[in-house]
């Protein structure tokens, strides 16, 4: 809370994270449902996505960037 | 500022948006000046709300109220108040007895040492819990829910489901809508409700509310037709986003004004615009709102919205 309160460089708006926070679940969903990933590991993902979504985002934009490298 | 039209005396009130129609001695001015004023103030609360940009000071009272209404430990209980006195007596020992048998402590001096005690106990009891709370945030069996949801929602696709048994699946799904807000709120669940509230026609110029979680007995199939103070419609006309409604009482009358004519009880709101899967536009918005202010403040509507995710695609597959 402090930590959030203090940064003072660009903040992401909160709408505009919740929708990535939304879009990445629903990818992790539907990854499970199509039979790519077990319950386990979608479970994991999403523990890490609600734990600290702000890295998660930047996890996954960069295994995007380093996909389309 | 403009003169009355009836008498040309310069108003002391700054004009906003509506002219003055007449200048009377029984207060019609000040009615219409106050009439301008809340639709001011939701309008200025309003375009604040859309461009997420507060300030640092309004993060802190944000922040503040949060906490003010997040931890019942604030809110005074008699069962608390042994441990506060057994707290405030264990800081003031120290410095009383060393006042009362030592010359040299001075008053003051006993005084400092108390309030610093204190402030270091607070301290220490707030930490202390602070590996529970976030342990508690994220349970295993929620996450295990979330998963085989999902699975199960898959085995119901909206072709599967007969036209007469849509509207129940909506209501169940928002009813467990609050379940979920109410896991990761630590509020009762009794102070939660959830509705759909979808567009009624392609103009878009009025919206109805057609389903509410199962079991609530607020007022169905109304039709809306002021959209100018619905914040759902606001939110639905700046993009598909997730938005969070810290508190209604911002925005002022119109803000509590509520679009089904009943009585709002309800103060903070997470609003999720659903995007209908047939039209592939965004159909109307799932409201979750709260009767708690700050309900939604910080990780609770990133947890929210992970959470909602399957029976907001529910929802869109029966729409």
């Amino acid at each position: 809370m402090v930590k959030s309160l203090l940064y003072r460089g660009p903040r992401m708006k909160q709408s505009q994270k919740l929708m990535l926070i939304s879009r990445e679940a629903s990818k992790i969903r539907k990854l499970h449902e199509a039979g790519e990933i077990s319950a386990q590991e979608a479970s994991r993902r999403l523990v890490e996505l609600r734990a600290d979504p702000e890295a998660f985002l930047e996890v996954t934009a960069n295994q995007v960037e380093h996909t389309a490298a | 500022m403009r003169g009355c039209t009836s008498c040309a005396v310069r108003c002391r009130y700054k004009h906003r948006g509506i002219q003055l129609v007449q200048h009377t001695p029984f207060g019609k001015e000040i009615l219409i000046l106050m009439v301008n004023g809340a639709k001011d103030r939701f309008e200025k609360q309003k375009a604040r709300w859309l461009a997420e940009e507060p300030s640092f000071i309004n993060r802190c009272w944000d922040a503040l109220c949060f906490y003010r209404y997040a931890f019942p430990w604030v809110q005074f209980s008699w069962y608390k108040l042994p441990y506060v006195l057994a707290q405030l007596g264990l800081a003031a020992s120290g410095p009383a007895i060393a006042y009362h048998t030592a010359d040299k402590l001075e008053k003051w001096h006993a005084i400092y040492i108390f309030l610093g005690v204190l402030v270091v106990l607070v301290l220490a009891a707030f930490l202390s819990g602070t590996p529970e709370r976030r342990a508690g945030r994220i349970s295993k069996p929620i996450q295990t829910i979330w998963v085989r949801f999902g699975n199960l929602l898959n085995t119901v696709k909206s072709g599967a489901t007969p036209s007469a048994q849509k509207n129940p699946s909506i209501e169940f799904t928002l009813a467990l809508a609050t379940s979920l807000a109410a896991q990761v709120t630590g509020i009762k669940q009794s102070e939660f409700a959830a509705s759909l509230v979808l567009y009624d026609g392609d103009e878009r110029v009025r919206m109805k509310i057609d389903h509410r979680d199962r079991g609530s007995d607020r007022p169905i199939g109304r039709q809306i037709n002021d959209l100018e103070t619905v914040l759902g419609h606001h939110a639905c006309q700046s993009g598909a986003a997730p938005r969070v409604v810290a508190d209604v009482k911002r925005f002022g009358k119109y803000g509590l004004k509520s679009p089904t004519q009943s009585r709002p009880n309800y103060r903070s709101i997470f609003l999720h615009p659903v995007t209908s899967v047939q039209k592939g536009s965004v159909a109307g918005f799932m409201s979750v709102d709260c009767t708690v202010p700050h309900a939604f403040h910080g990780h609770r509507a990133d947890d929210l919205a992970a959470l909602l995710e399957p029976l907001k695609a529910h929802i869109e597959e029966m729409i």
